[in-house]
């Protein structure tokens, strides 16, 4: 059975279904004191075999970047700007709570339950966008918000699957917000 | 250069996927080691791809051997069993190490897995846990009462009773608010504090329950328990107390969950490293089974090159090119092989090149004899030891008159068969050299042929057939019989000549001295007699002299003249000479000048006339015809004169021009010897012929070269 690896994986990467297990609800940018400020809600709804990894001691790491695109008729989009934030969640086997980290900062949130601790790493709220100066106004420009796995940080050997597997496909599909400053 | 391509890529494969095997083995000891591990997939993805172009390369040459199998090229079966025994070599190895190293791996890995570590691991987990939770529980007791004794106070020692208890019961924090959250009091033991916000899910937990423990990390990374307490009924204030947990307790709880994560971890992983581990295996016994048949591709067509050539090489010598060089620079069996074909060829090729230069002389010597033969004038013929007729010449076919390729032993053509008969019977009976004369009949007559037979012979004296010489002397012999007659002629003219006169005086004078004295029947005798002598000596004068003409040898005064002219005044002078004839004009338009005596040629066409006018006096309707004919690039005009008479009998047609050859009752029977002879003076020459009724007189004339 192992030995179809090698040709699976050119298969899957030529064909890779998109079964977005992550998605992303709501986005809503708001200006406060001359800057724009983001609100994003992602619902993070995990496969059993990717909350079983949780639970062995993986740590997930995902990655949401929001972008400010200015759409253009004549040419292609051009990114005014784009920030990224790193969340991570893992499982405390002695404590019993799954800890919730982001931008690698020591600062963490405790929740007893999964559901608790992805809801709290869903919710991001006041996140500094962009300032209303590097705008042009009355132009139409979108927040694109994406958010991914890193696969890169999984443990190596569970990153061919990680890959592969439509368990393990984490990637939100981008969503936008027209902004008009 | 694409060798050597290919062999880097394969190098560069086989080195990407020993890395990604090592990097397998690495995640297996230190899982937690990611420095490298973004590399680790896409190499895995780079050698499948690199395999798969592999399998397409190694599919591609299947293919074409395939082909070239079916098409039976040199090479192709021993490619194809060369390819089978490397896959067999290389696969057998290889299959059993994989599914050795496989069950090893399986068994390995699980064997790291012992299940009395791994209780022990839950259980001093547990055992940290229970540890946590004895703690807690004596905390929110000494909460619980600390609330119950401020509840008890007034408010103005809260603040006092508060530090009080807080050092009693050895707490971090103590904070006392109302039911919203607001703070009333609240004590620390560090003197620049903020105390912990307490938020409002916590302050719901605690409504419901009464109490709240929550065991949290410090900011500097200690664990410590937070307990919020209020009292059962309607009471307004919450108590939150922090305690630190104690060091050593933190520390053996960590390294407990510690290992316990990392076991779990690796517990859980496990699958996948034995996964990763067969998956990378698998691609490393691809490489080998595919690199070995490469290889094997790669060597049989090195191997094979010379073979190949060598193949077309000699194909090409037995279908007669000896040029083949095969170009190989190798110091090995096969470039030995190589160079001796190649010593071979060219030796080939050399004897070649002798053969055809022997050939060549051969041909050389045969044209050279060919050309000698061919300008012979002599007729030439060779036979074999069983008189078979090999070769004939040119001249041979003249002399026979056959037409070329006509001449053959056995034939119905009489000449031929004359011919053939009388040599082959000398050839039987006579010596090794013979000379004989063979007569054949002929359209003129008849015809002399002088033959010369020799034996051939061997280098080493055995006799292998004969050659057979022979020429037509006709013409010489009958030239000869011209000359004898002429000199007789001459002779006879000058000896009886000069007797005649002495005779015809003397007689003419006996007649004169002695006539007129004898008696009258004696004179009578006289008379008759004397009258008889000078008769007889005039006719016998008119001979001589006739033979004396034919002898002269006649002064000619040659000079440009039209034959058609002549023929015409010759015709005319004869035309109305006897109602019973008429003579016919059959003239050539145009007929070139030839160079010609008029007198003498005139002498001629009135000789020829006069004979076919003496041959047809007799008939009733005569008819004579005078013809003239060229045709271009001839080197002589046709003069004819034809009748229709009886023509000429068989046994004199030979002979019609020879001296005293006549059918004529008159005439000296010198008329047609001297017309040849003016004919042949001319550089003509003249021949007689029976017409299809009559006869006929045929003169050629060689015209004025221009």
């Amino acid at each position: 059975m192992q030995l179809r690896w090698p040709f699976l994986c050119v298969i899957f990467l030529l064909v890779q279904p998109c079964i977005a297990a992550v998605s992303i609800h709501t986005i809503e940018a708001t200006l406060v004191d001359e800057s724009y400020v983001l609100d994003v809600d992602i619902e993070y709804d995990l496969a059993d075999e990717v909350r079983d990894a949780l639970q062995n001691g993986i740590e997930l790491h995902f990655e949401v970047q929001a972008a400010v695109v200015r759409s253009r008729n004549w040419m292609w989009d051009e990114t005014v700007d784009s920030v990224t934030r790193q969340y991570s969640i893992s499982y405390r086997p002695l404590a019993k709570h799954y800890q919730v980290g982001h931008d690698k900062s020591e600062e963490k949130t405790y929740h007893k339950t999964l559901s608790q601790a992805l809801r709290a790493m869903g919710a991001i709220r006041g996140w500094p966008l962009i300032n209303s100066s590097e705008l042009i106004h009355k132009e139409l420009y979108q927040v694109r918000v994406k958010c991914t796995l890193e696969v890169d940080q999984l443990p190596l050997p569970l990153q061919p699957t990680a890959y592969f597997s439509q368990d393990w496909q984490l990637d939100a599909d981008p969503l936008l917000w027209r902004l008009i400053y | 250069m694409k060798k050597r391509l290919s062999l880097i890529a394969i190098s560069l494969l086989l080195a990407l996927l020993l890395a990604a095997l090592q990097m397998a083995s690495n995640a297996i000891q230190n899982p937690q080691d990611s420095s490298n591990a973004q590399y680790y997939t896409l190499l895995l993805q780079v050698a499948a791809v690199g395999l798969f172009f592999l399998l397409l390369i190694i599919a591609g040459n299947i293919f074409q051997l395939m082909l070239r199998w079916y098409r039976k090229e040199p090479g192709a079966k021993l490619t194809a069993k060369v390819v089978g025994l490397f896959l067999v070599l290389a696969v057998i190895p290889v299959v059993i190490v994989f599914s050795y190293s496989v069950q090893f791996l399986y068994k390995g890995i699980d064997n790291w897995f012992d299940t009395q570590i791994e209780s022990a691991l839950i259980d001093s987990l547990e055992l940290s846990r229970t540890a946590l939770r004895i703690r807690e529980k004596i905390h929110l007791e000494q909460t619980q009462k600390m609330l119950v004794n401020i509840n008890q106070g007034s408010d103005e020692l809260i603040a006092v009773r508060l530090d009080k208890l807080r050092e009693a019961n050895q707490a971090d924090e103590l904070t006392l608010m109302t039911q919203t959250g607001e703070i009333v009091v609240t004590s620390s033991i560090s003197s620049s504090f903020i105390p912990e916000a307490v938020t409002q899910t916590m302050r719901l937990a605690v409504q419901t329950n009464g109490y709240l423990t929550l065991l949290e990390p410090l900011k500097g990374g200690d664990l410590s328990l937070r307990v919020i307490v209020t009292e059962q009924v309607n009471q307004p204030y919450l108590l939150q107390a922090i305690f630190a947990i104690p060091k050593r307790l933190i520390d053996l709880g960590d390294s407990v969950e510690a290992a316990y994560e990392k076991h779990g971890r690796i517990s859980y992983m496990r699958k996948y490293i034995k996964s990763n581990f067969v998956m990378t295996l698998s691609l490393v016994l691809l490489f080998s089974v595919f690199s070995a048949i490469l290889v094997a591709f790669i060597f049989t067509r090195r191997l094979m090159e010379p073979i190949r050539d060598l193949a077309k090489g000699t194909k090409a010598i037995a279908e007669g090119d000896y040029e083949q060089k095969i170009q190989l620079q190798r110091n090995d069996d096969l470039g030995f092989l190589v160079k001796s074909f190649n010593v071979m060829s060219e030796k080939i090729s050399q004897a070649r090149d002798l053969a055809e230069k022997s050939q060549k002389v051969v041909e050389d010597q045969r044209l050279y004899l060919e050309s000698i033969l061919g300008g012979l004038s002599s007729g030439v013929m060779t036979f074999d030891q069983h008189q078979q007729l090999i070769t004939v010449n040119v001249a041979a076919h003249d002399i026979l008159q056959v037409e070329k390729g006509q001449v053959a032993i056995s034939t119905d053509n009489l000449r031929l068969n004359t011919f053939f008969g009388t040599v082959m019977e000398t050839f039987k009976n006579s010596a090794s050299e013979w000379r004989a004369e063979v007569n054949l009949p002929d359209t003129r007559g008849k015809q002399i042929l002088l033959c010369h037979g020799t034996e051939l012979k061997s280098a080493d004296g055995e006799k292998t057939g004969n050659v057979l010489l022979f020429d037509d002397v006709t013409q010489l012999v009958q030239a000869q019989r011209d000359a004898a007659w002429g000199e007789v002629a001459r002779r006879l003219a000058h000896e009886i000549k000069n007797p005649l006169t002495p005779i015809q005086l003397s007689a003419e004078r006996l007649r004169h001295k002695y006539l007129r004295t004898m008696e009258e029947k004696e004179a009578k005798v006289l008379d008759k007699a004397t009258s008889t002598i000078i008769a007889q000596v005039d006719t016998m004068k008119t001979m001589v002299n006739a033979f004396a003409e034919y002898a002269k040898k006649p002064e000619m005064k040659k000079a440009p003249l039209n034959a058609n002219a002549l023929m015409m005044e010759v015709a005319d002078l004869y035309q109305h000479q006897n109602s019973a004839i008429t003579v016919k004009k059959q003239l050539a338009e145009s007929l070139p000048d030839i160079n010609a005596d008029s007198h003498q040629l005139r002498q001629v066409m009135n000789n020829l006339m006069k004979n076919a006018f003496e041959a047809i006096e007799d008939l009733a309707q005569g008819e004579i015809t005078v013809s003239s004919a060229y045709f271009a690039g001839d080197p002589c005009i046709q003069l004819a004169i034809e009748d229709n008479g009886a023509g000429f009998a068989e046994e004199v047609l030979g002979h019609v021009f020879e001296p005293y050859k006549t059918t004529k009752l008159k005439g000296t029977g010198l008329g047609l010897a001297i017309v040849k002879k003016i004919v042949e003076e001319h550089g003509g020459d003249i021949h007689a012929e029976n017409a299809p009724q009559g006869a006929r007189v045929v003169l050629h004339l060689p015209v004025i070269e221009t």
